[in-house]
């Protein structure tokens, strides 16, 4: 039967699907042998961004939870990494330990009253929050105030090190929404983001559901701003908390395609791409970017992978369940 | 405690600020009955279910199910015991398949064991979601939407099924067939369902008991077979005149 | 549901391990001084140190072209196209092995931002592959780039933040800097303070950010150490919301006869117009951080004339470019008369910094970074800041300088050094002149 004959074809694509992907994976990790110092260096941003663009595609395309207010955890992150091995004397390691627990609680403080908001406020919200942090940074002498620290430590970081780590978190990102998705806490953001009361009348826990998303991207997105900052090496509260950050995720999911696995991919290596163009045309970034960012959203109002699903109906990532029999 | 009854509802006030949407309704659900819930748009159907499925919290007042007081529980926890809704307007989640939807009527533990089973069941109930089973919800047509929202609530194999206006906006053919696979639910299984109407003939015709919802005020109540057709409309349309 | 759990289970290791490995790389020891052997390593991702087979030199500028601190860049490309002009074509080029070849120059814009900062100067050294890489103004610059020398041990000029600032990174191995140091530019205002006669009374106008509190330490410890001054200091002002008129209230009750503000600039004119509201212009105000500028000063209501400043540089420095044979005073009237206004004071720096880079390049004779970096440590050179040499530190210390403005003769302002007692080669002996007093 031609069910059958698209059933086993179907197989063969996911075969080849994860063929490809195995053999992508093993192409990346092995780039510091082959690749040019310049490949690594983009390699480095590139798996960074991706990682903050995942857990900001997890956030506000999967939880319907738009922040502009994650940079706060990137700062966090980057100040994490400073004292510890600064002021304390400790090291990389000790340094993501401590990210990861003061980013759970610092999210779940913040949670109580800003998820009392919804929709623009809960944006405005979390801006107001890292401005706020932003503000507590910059007076508090404990570190230095607004001239930043320089994080010596992470000076000599062979770049390699640091492209392994970009690498693996980047990988952890797409895998980590990959699985959430096919959990059954995926379905239970998939229902809540198609019809939030339909799914709260099947019995699905939003404000749990919104809180475990939220943890979740705050906390990978602490400790990508750990490893973004043993790269930058010199942390100021202004630029860590900056809505700069914000708005790099915005752009590359958006660009790349809101509520797609595949989108943060494609959005964060567009950025980074472009970000290296535009080092050559000083102050015309914003407005670059800005542009791109509008003509996608009038010709592809769902992004780029929203585009090529619509047309050829192509995954790479298919967080559909299929039927079990 | 009355054993028959699978729900009760005593004295319910709701208010949303200053304003007072339920006045002191008192509903009684015996087992294996279809009970309906006739009343205009504004009367506090919607209200009303929201206050016994714990979406909002009732001012006072009380919900027992089975025994057990149920008044301003979790949503979860209400569905979990047995309470299932079929949202008005037969709201489906639009991107995901057929079969999604159905796995998300299964969402709570107590669903998950019997899932496939209940699965066949609903398929056998209707068959035309069988067919579309792989589609889009967003593809159907309009009885399949009101299908799959009513197979959707079946699938935690309730033992109270809440139908919210189920003919809203469809053909009165289309309607009948579904009125028709609810009765069968009703006699074959014994389920207990509540159907949330605005169209009164209908609802006496297919419920063993009917109350009257006018602004937030239980105004008549009793067993279908008794109530006047006339004097339900009276009521319904009177002091929605004056509304 | 297993073998999710073993996938879940094996992503995790390998991200524990890529972690581990990026601990590996750190600098042995808890000193940073420790990774003294991490220099030596053969490192394959800086291309092994090999130098690119090129016809000429490449310098790689990583400035903040955009952003707030683009101010610094004024007069930039007119001094790099003069100096590239004059190398390259008056000169033949720089003799590199043997052979004659250009120096060229390839900006990256850091957006005034360290982020940036960063990602720009590993595009030069990664993509470009320059030769020697720069990073200019303020930490953002200096800093950043000096992170990326070391990592990609790379020989690395910066230059323009306080000394204080960038050694706080140090000990570098691959940076060297052309900085002034802070305590000397505080140091050298008081100095002004000492030469005019007043009641020794000084209020601080200083706002929250770090240079404000900075500030404060800086100038309480110098009043300290000289004695006969008394400080009355009314608290710390918000920058964002500045309201002068209880402090100016209170330093005027108080009889204060010097005022030290630091401040940037809208805070600055909006300051000086309130001192002038309350018709209490005492005999010394010292405004420090937000004036640099000459076009900014012009347009202070009332009229600047006396209030005193420091300056990181100056075209009355008694010095000559090397690389040009011209005095710092010819070189600024040259800017001026390309551009019709004051010149600004960065404008030293850019000059200075081709002076170096063309001695440096000459005396190494090669592009090896070793033979390079050793020609930056041994650097003696004259420029426009003087004779600048290398210290212990890895910094030429280049003056910072009080000055006042005064009425000019070419622009309505101009500067006048009139404190250099840390670097006394210039006469000082110049009149202070009083603003239009109150008092």
């Amino acid at each position: 039967m031609t069910h059958k004959h698209v059933l086993s074809s179907a197989y063969k694509l996911i075969g080849i699907k994860s063929g490809v992907i195995v053999a992508a994976i093993i192409a990346l990790a092995l780039l510091p042998l082959y690749g040019s110092a310049h490949a690594i260096n983009v390699g480095i941003l590139v798996f960074s961004y991706l990682a903050l663009g995942q857990m900001w595609n997890l956030l506000a395309g999967y939880s319907g939870l738009v922040s502009l207010g994650h940079q706060a955890f990137i700062g966090i992150g980057a100040y994490t990494l400073a004292v510890v091995t600064v002021s304390y004397g400790g090291g990389f390691f000790m340094s993501f330990l401590i990210s990861i627990v003061i980013a759970v609680l610092f999210s779940l403080v913040i949670s109580f009253p800003i998820f009392k908001l919804s929709g623009v406020y809960f944006t405005i919200g979390t801006w107001i929050v890292s401005e706020s942090v932003l503000m507590f940074f910059r007076n508090w002498r404990f570190v230095n105030f607004d001239a930043g620290m320089n994080i010596t430590r992470a000076f000599r970081i062979p770049q390699e090190n640091l492209y392994l780590g970009a690498l693996a978190l980047g990988i952890v990102s797409v895998a980590l929404v990959y699985f959430i998705l096919r959990s059954k806490m995926g379905l239970s953001l998939m229902a809540m983001r198609d019809n939030p009361a339909a799914a709260e009348v099947r019995g699905v826990h939003l404000y749990k559901t919104k809180l475990i998303c939220f943890l979740i991207a705050s906390t990978f997105i602490t400790i990508t701003g750990v490893l973004l900052y043993m790269n930058i090496a010199f942390v100021m509260p202004g630029p860590a908390f900056g809505i700069d950050w914000a708005v790099s995720m915005v752009f590359i999911v958006v660009i790349g395609g809101i509520g797609t696995i595949e989108g943060p991919i494609i959005g964060a290596a567009i950025y980074v791409f472009l970000r290296q163009f535009l080092f050559n045309f000083p102050g015309m970034s914003l407005i670059i970017l800005g542009s791109i960012a509008v003509i996608v959203i009038l010709v592809a109002p769902k992004g780029i992978m929203g585009a090529i699903h619509g047309k050829f109906g192509f995954e790479l990532f298919s967080v559909r369940r299929k039927m079990e029999d | 405690m009355n054993e028959n009854m699978l729900m009760t509802i005593e004295n319910l006030n709701v208010s949303y600020g200053d304003f007072q949407a339920l006045y002191d309704v008192s509903m009684q659900f015996p087992k294996g009955a279809i009970v309906s819930i006739i009343g205009a748009n504004g009367a506090g159907k919607s209200t009303l279910l929201n206050a016994v499925l714990g979406i909002n919290k009732p001012h006072s007042g009380k919900v027992t199910f089975q025994g057990q007081d149920i008044t301003g529980k979790r949503t979860s926890t209400i569905v979990s015991k047995g309470v299932s809704l079929s949202p008005e307007g037969s709201s489906v989640f639009e991107d995901m398949t057929v079969y999604e939807n159905l796995v998300v009527g299964a969402f709570l533990p107590s669903a998950r064991k019997k899932k496939k089973e209940r699965m066949e069941y609903v398929y056998k109930l209707f068959p035309a979601l069988k067919e579309k089973a792989s589609q889009r919800a967003t593809f159907l047509s309009g009885g399949q939407r009101q299908m799959l929202a009513i197979a959707r609530a079946l699938m935690s194999d309730p033992k109270l099924l809440i139908c919210d206006e189920i003919s809203l906006g469809l053909a009165p053919v289309v309607v009948g067939d579904i009125y028709n696979s609810i009765l069968e639910v009703n006699e074959k299984m014994g389920l207990t369902i509540v159907l949330v109407e605005q169209e009164v003939k209908r609802s006496l015709d297919y419920s063993d008991i009917s109350y009257v919802l006018v602004k937030g005020s239980v105004v008549m109540g009793g067993p279908s077979d008794e109530l006047d057709e006339a004097a339900v409309k009276d009521a319904y349309f009177g002091i929605n005149q004056f509304a | 549901m297993k073998r999710r759990a073993i996938l879940a289970a094996a992503l995790c290791l390998v991200f524990a391990l890529s972690l581990a490995a990026c601990n590996g790389g750190s600098a042995p020891g808890g000193t940073p001084a420790g990774g003294g052997d991490a220099g030596g390593g053969d490192a394959a991702w800086t291309n092994g140190g090999v130098v690119p087979d090129r016809e000429y030199i490449l310098v790689g500028w990583a400035a903040p072209m955009s952003g707030p601190q683009s101010i610094f860049m004024m007069p930039t490309q007119w001094v790099v196209d003069m100096m590239l002009d004059h190398i390259n074509n008056n000169l033949g080029g720089i003799e590199i092995n043997g052979r004659r070849i250009p120096l060229r120059v390839v900006f990256a814009d850091n957006e005034s931002n360290p982020t940036t900062a960063m990602a720009a100067a590993e595009r030069l050294v990664t993509n470009d592959r320059v030769d020697i890489l720069l990073g200019t103004w303020t930490p953002v610059g200096t800093n950043t780039a000096s992170a990326v020398a070391e990592r990609h041990q790379i020989p690395t000029f910066v230059f323009g933040a306080p000394e204080e600032s960038w050694l706080d990174g140090g000990p570098y191995e691959w940076a060297v800097g052309m900085n002034f140091n802070y305590y000397n530019l505080v140091r050298d205002l008081v100095n002004i303070w000492t030469r005019v006669d007043t009641n020794g009374r000084v209020g601080l106008v200083l706002d929250t950010t770090v240079d404000g509190t900075v500030g404060r330490d800086t100038v309480t410890g110098i009043l300290d150490e000289l004695g006969g001054f008394e400080v009355v200091d009314p608290g710390a002002f918000d920058a964002a919301t500045p309201d002068f008129t209880g402090i100016i209230s209170r330093l005027r009750d108080e009889d204060v006869q010097i005022i030290y503000a630091d401040m940037n600039t809208p805070n600055a004119s909006r300051f000086w117009s309130q001192l002038a509201e309350f018709d209490f212009i005492p005999r010394v105000v010292t405004i420090n951080r937000g004036l640099h500028y000459a076009a900014d000063v012009g347009r202070l209501e009332p009229n600047a004339v006396g209030l005193t400043y420091s300056a990181l540089w100056d075209r009355n420095y008694p010095f000559s470019s090397s690389l040009l044979g011209e005095s710092a005073y010819g070189i600024a009237a040259r800017w001026e008369d390309d551009h019709g206004e004051h010149y600004p004071y960065s404008l030293g720096y850019d000059v200075a910094l081709f002076d170096i880079l063309y001695d440096v390049l000459t005396r190494a004779g090669t592009l090896e970074r070793n033979a390079v970096m050793e020609a930056f440590l041994t650097t003696n050179i004259d420029t426009v800041f003087g004779n600048v040499t290398v210290n212990e530190n890895r910094n030429m210390r280049v003056p910072a300088l009080g000055t006042q403005w005064i009425e000019g003769d070419r622009w309505p302002l101009q500067k006048s050094i009139v404190s250099a007692d840390t670097f006394p080669f210039v006469d000082t002996n110049l009149p202070i002149v009083i603003p239009q007093t109150t008092q």
